[in-house]
């Protein structure tokens, strides 16, 4: 209605319901491809591993994209990818971000290998770095995956929590090799109720994702601008928004004398010696003949295991390191029981091998300032693990016909 | 004693304090607002342990 002098009247604010989703598309769409960039670009320019600060640990999970744009920053397809996964002991615990072992690795191989860590605390060998390998794969085709377990970890060939999140976000993007024993993983969660609404849940979140791309934006300004996550290890208010690049990586050194003094501390020996002697314990019984042997229904289950945990096209070019505890506690093993963690390592190796996988262990002629506590090394432990392991990628490198 | 009503087509329609464009872009910015809180509510909800506006599918 027009009012003579007054011109047109003002509509109200309902009226505008078309541009409020002109406005909200445009919003979406602007995010969305805003996203999509941030997905292609590598934001960690100078990326050693996943330190607490930027990992789940902080209630930051680096997305597939972001993991992807990492190692497309740094690596050739001409040159052997090597993607170190695993946990803590491969991402460098007591050894300071500069002198990580696998950055003495990429010094032993050379400019024909690049090194990517993407180890994380508590990590078993099909997670986080193993995704990314696998979804790689076809890109880097000239590729090789490092993982550590302890012998005869059971493995679940869809990962562990709270790293499944990756395998998920793969899985849905159809970006991993489709297995039984996959199928059949994801078929025992669907019996459980809170299970399948997760899978649901990732389902719907990687759908939408696709779309909006949200979790690589978010990510990437968590990062680069303004943190929105909080977590306990984090600044809380005033510094609560700090961007996640500004914490650095605080990873200490087991050479530091202030934390040698307090090293195998004696409050702790009992709990240790406990782990020390199930690694191989719970697996083993003794026979009449004073003999250590693994019931047959439990190596079956061992070996059917590792040979399904990984797509069977991956076996070949996956190395799993088995690790050995620091001769501090092994060295108060009875007899008796040093006879079999000897037998049990030599088993886990071979029970790899049998899978096809490329095995060894490591830390059997290690000293006690090898390691910076019962399990994981300080950096000359570092560096002996890489001395060890860089023939062992050279070998297999061969045997798989990459490029010398 | 009250007023006699004013016949509706004597009504002077209330001017607005703001000219009729600004409404426009602030239904275009509200929108667009509503757009940036959903992108990241999208986001926080995939975070496990979310400490607030937890919203499962």
């Amino acid at each position: 209605m027009t009012i003579p002098g007054l011109g047109s009247q003002p509509r109200p604010i309902l009226a505008h319901a078309g541009l409020f989703l002109a406005g909200l598309v445009a919003g979406l769409a602007a995010l969305a491809l805003c996203g999509g960039a941030a997905g292609r670009t590598d934001y960690h320019p100078d990326f050693v591993r996943f330190y607490p600060a930027i990992s789940p640990e902080a209630s930051y999970f680096p997305t597939i994209n972001e993991m992807t744009a990492i190692v497309r920053a740094r690596c050739r397809r001409e040159q052997t990818l090597v993607i170190v996964g695993g946990n803590s002991i491969l991402l460098g615990v007591w050894q300071p971000a500069e002198e990580v072992w696998s950055a003495h690795l990429q010094e032993l191989l050379g400019d024909h290998y690049c090194v990517v860590n993407f180890a994380m605390r508590g990590a078993s060998p099909v997670d986080g770095g193993a995704v990314i390998a696998e979804v790689l794969r076809r890109e880097f085709p000239h590729q090789i995956y490092i993982a550590n377990e302890a012998p005869f970890n059971p493995l679940d060939p869809i990962g562990h929590e709270p790293y499944r999140y990756l395998f998920w976000q793969a899985y849905f993007r159809g970006e991993l090799i489709d297995t039984a024993a996959r199928r059949a993983a994801i078929g025992d969660l669907l019996w459980d109720e809170p299970q399948r609404r997760k899978i649901v849940d990732a389902a719907l979140q990687a759908l939408a994702d696709r779309a909006l791309h949200f979790e690589d934006l978010w990510n990437c300004l968590a990062y680069t601008t303004v943190n929105t996550v909080p977590a306990n290890s984090l600044d809380a208010i005033p510094g609560l928004l700090r961007p996640r690049r500004t914490y650095v990586d605080e990873e200490p050194d087991a050479y530091n004398p202030a934390f040698q003094a307090n090293r195998y501390s004696p409050t702790v020996l009992d709990a240790e010696m406990r782990i020390v002697r199930n690694v191989t314990g719970m697996y083993y019984v003794r026979t009449p003949q004073a003999e250590w042997k693994m019931p047959r229904f439990h190596q079956r289950d061992v070996a059917e295991n590792y040979a399904t945990a990984f797509p069977a096209s991956l076996i070949p070019r996956t190395m799993m390191l088995v690790s050995r505890s620091s001769p501090f506690y092994r060295r108060r093993l009875t007899p008796a029981e040093s006879v079999r963690e000897e037998k049990g390592f030599q088993d886990a190796v071979r029970v790899w091998q049998a899978a096809g996988y490329a095995a060894m262990e490591y830390g059997r002629d290690y000293t006690d300032d090898d390691f910076g506590d019962r399990t994981h090394l300080s950096k000359t432990g570092g560096r002996k693990l890489a001395e060890s392991v860089a023939p062992a990628v050279r070998q297999l490198a061969q045997k798989l016909g990459y490029p010398p | 004693m009250s007023a006699a009503p004013v016949p509706a087509e004597e009504r002077q329609p209330r001017a607005r304090p703001w000219p009729p464009w600004l409404t426009r872009l602030l239904a275009f910015l509200g929108g667009v607002a509503v757009a940036v809180v959903a992108h990241y509510v999208l986001f926080r909800v995939g975070i496990p342990g979310t400490p607030f506006i937890y919203v499962s599918f």
